[in-house]
């Protein structure tokens, strides 16, 4: 089982990449798994047919210790295991904390052992901001760590904020940072910024994925594009990134 | 507020059960919090503190430093400690500020000990779990780390789940001890009380491991896994009994098949037994082989376990589950923490035979109660 972590500023398309890359390993057969660690609780959405799924947190508040894997763990397109942390109401309570419990209670409920997924994806919000975010990166976590961005300033500062983070924690002997993803909002010279600032953190950009319209006629369906539009140019470019990323972390 | 404390005070919590494991060896601990949880510990926790040389230390834990998440703090202040008392092995045990801020002690761990070449272990410990679940992740932690492959000796053994919460100032150890070394036996490792490294290191050459806590259950599995050493769990309260322990100890070296004393399935309640399982269950044992008693129900307060329960064991996780479990009418006889007595209303008559777990009373307990052997006999002589 290999363990890999999306990172990347908030609203840059990290669901979006991740649910597609998490559809294009599906429809090759792989077990797929993917947590969303966002309060907001849509990552997996496009993986559900447009549904938002309960998430751990809420399971926990209503059914407290008679939660079961069944409560948080919900099966969609392409036999992909998808898993929402959840998260407060905006405003009160603490989001980092509430990644910790969540991560804490799949694990008492062997939710790994259950499923048995060839690949687990933590699809993980904007920057690492506190403790509770870093949980991902931790030693029995993710293995790989990815952070998408585009060629905006914000992006940009936010994919180095978090490549410092994950170099602090090396350490520790935790996840490795293996690239960046970029995820292309056609700024001026976005291939140059890009893999500039991949460099400068020792990396480098593993894939550069286009933008098309067809990412958003297809969510609109509350899909994937691999799902919906399967022989669609942007599924092709979906299905390289998979190609890269079983590359990179060796699977 | 189903679990609301009313007459019961909180019971010792995991951290607590991690610092007493590494109360004996020649560590520097620290205790990652601003002060209240240290004192717990040392306080009420800990009957071996007063007097101590032991190097158990509070980090001084302040709001900017959890706000900025200053692990590097910490990680000075240990290796300025290191420095002064060249320490075996060096810990970092977690409590509830570093839980909610997310803290990442197992991993500042690794840190520390690239950074001192001193072997170091982390405690993601929360403060929201019992002592129990401390004790046997600090043995299994440290058992994992330095236990070495080993011939076995003949005739040795190991004591795991060895720990102040559960067997206080450790009269009923230095019985039990005494019990064994009178039937040719030799302990090498009384984990955690009364131990050293080196023992710990030495580990494998038992013949048996001994578990006499539910805390001592996880490692004694560890054992049998990585060096295929068998476990007897249980405890041996009551002469005929302890006879019969012995016994068993030799069927389970022949065998190698571990083996968990629990006494008897019952057709219904009539005894209640309230505290840590693995005596409760000893307790029973004793009761059914000496006096001819039966029907007799452990009352799980530290969480159950099913590989040490019988069907009619029940959990019991707040005080308002203990005293509803008390109250039934069925029960004539309550074993339990004379604290126990409060959660009775003056109405509710029972007879009631105090038992006393640090865990609970610490100090203001009655003491502990001897047990090993035919001081049990003595014990309920003077109630029956």
């Amino acid at each position: 089982m290999k363990k890999v972590a999306i990172y990347g500023k908030g609203g840059i398309g990290k669901s979006t990449t991740t649910s597609n890359l998490s559809a294009a390993l599906a429809a090759r057969n792989l077990k797929v798994m993917q947590i969303g660690c966002d309060p907001k609780a849509d990552s997996t959405k496009n993986l559900m047919g447009g549904r938002k799924i309960p998430t751990v947190l809420d399971q926990i508040r209503e059914r407290g210790n008679q939660i079961t894997l069944d409560d948080i763990a919900f099966v969609g397109f392409g036999g992909i295991v998808c898993v929402e942390a959840g998260g407060p109401t905006p405003g009160i309570g603490c989001a980092g904390r509430g990644i910790i419990t969540a991560f804490e209670k799949l694990e008492e409920l062997k939710a790994y052992e259950r499923y048995q997924p060839d690949i687990v994806f933590y699809d993980v919000l904007g920057d690492v901001v506190c403790g509770g975010f870093a949980m991902p990166i931790r030693g029995g976590y993710a293995d790989n760590v990815f952070i998408v961005t585009s060629g905006e300033m914000m992006a940009l500062y936010a994919a180095t904020n978090i490549a410092h983070a994950i170099e602090n924690f090396g350490k520790r002997g935790y996840a490795k940072f293996s690239g960046l993803i970029q995820n292309s909002r056609n700024v001026e010279n976005e291939d140059a910024l890009v893999a500039q600032v991949a460099q400068e953190n020792g990396s480098e950009v593993i894939k550069i994925i286009p933008r098309d319209k067809v990412v958003q006629q297809a969510e609109q369906q509350g899909m994937t594009v691999i799902e919906a539009f399967p022989d669609s140019d942007q599924a092709k470019e979906y299905n390289l990134l998979a190609d890269r990323i079983l590359e990179v972390i060796g699977q | 507020m189903a679990i609301l404390s009313i007459c019961l005070p909180p019971f010792s919590p995991d951290y607590s059960g991690v610092s007493s494991v590494l109360f004996d060896l020649h560590t520097v601990t620290a205790m990652h919090d601003a002060s209240g949880c240290t004192g717990n510990y040392t306080g009420y926790d800990e009957p071996r503190w007063y007097g101590s040389q032991s190097a158990i230390f509070c980090s001084g834990l302040r709001e900017i430093d959890a706000i900025l998440g200053d692990d590097e703090k910490l990680v000075k202040k240990m290796i300025a400690a290191s420095k002064d008392i060249h320490p075996q092995l060096m810990a970092m045990v977690g409590s509830p500020v570093p839980m909610v801020i997310g803290s990442d002690l197992t991993g500042l761990a690794v840190e520390l000990e690239e950074r001192t070449g001193i072997p170091c272990l982390g405690f993601d410990t929360t403060g929201t779990h019992y002592y129990d679940c401390g004790v046997s992740e600090a043995q299994f932690k440290i058992l994992k780390r330095f236990a070495v492959p080993m011939e076995t000796v003949p005739n040795t053994v190991n004591i795991l789940g060895a720990n102040p919460m559960d067997f206080g100032t450790g009269e009923n150890l230095a019985a039990f001890k005494q019990l064994l070394t009178d039937a040719g036996f030799t302990v090498n490792l009384c984990m955690s009380m009364d131990y050293t490294l080196e023992q710990v290191k030495h580990a494998a050459c038992a013949e048996i491991n001994l578990v006499v806590s539910k805390s001592g259950l996880r490692p004694a599995r560890f054992l049998n896994e990585r060096f295929g050493i068998p476990y007897l769990c249980g405890l041996p309260y009551g002469e005929r009994c302890a006879q019969d322990y012995l016994n068993t100890i030799d069927e389970v070296r022949r065998t190698k098949v571990s083996t968990i004393l629990k006494g008897q399935p019952a057709d219904q309640d009539e005894i209640l037994i309230i505290g840590e399982q693995v005596q409760s269950n000893a307790i029973r044992l004793a009761l059914e082989q000496e006096c001819g008693m039966s029907n007799i129900t452990v009352g799980c307060i530290f969480g159950r376990d099913e590989a040490l329960a019988l069907p009619q064991d029940k959990d019991l996780p707040s005080e308002r589950a203990i005293r509803e479990e008390m109250k039934k009418p069925c029960y004539r006889t309550i074993i339990a923490d004379p604290f126990m007595r409060m959660v009775l209303s003056e109405e509710e008559q029972k007879s009631f035979w105090d038992c006393s777990l640090y865990a609970v009373s610490s100090k203001l307990g009655k003491g502990v109660v001897p047990m090993i052997g035919k001081q049990f006999n003595q014990w309920i002589s003077e109630r029956r």
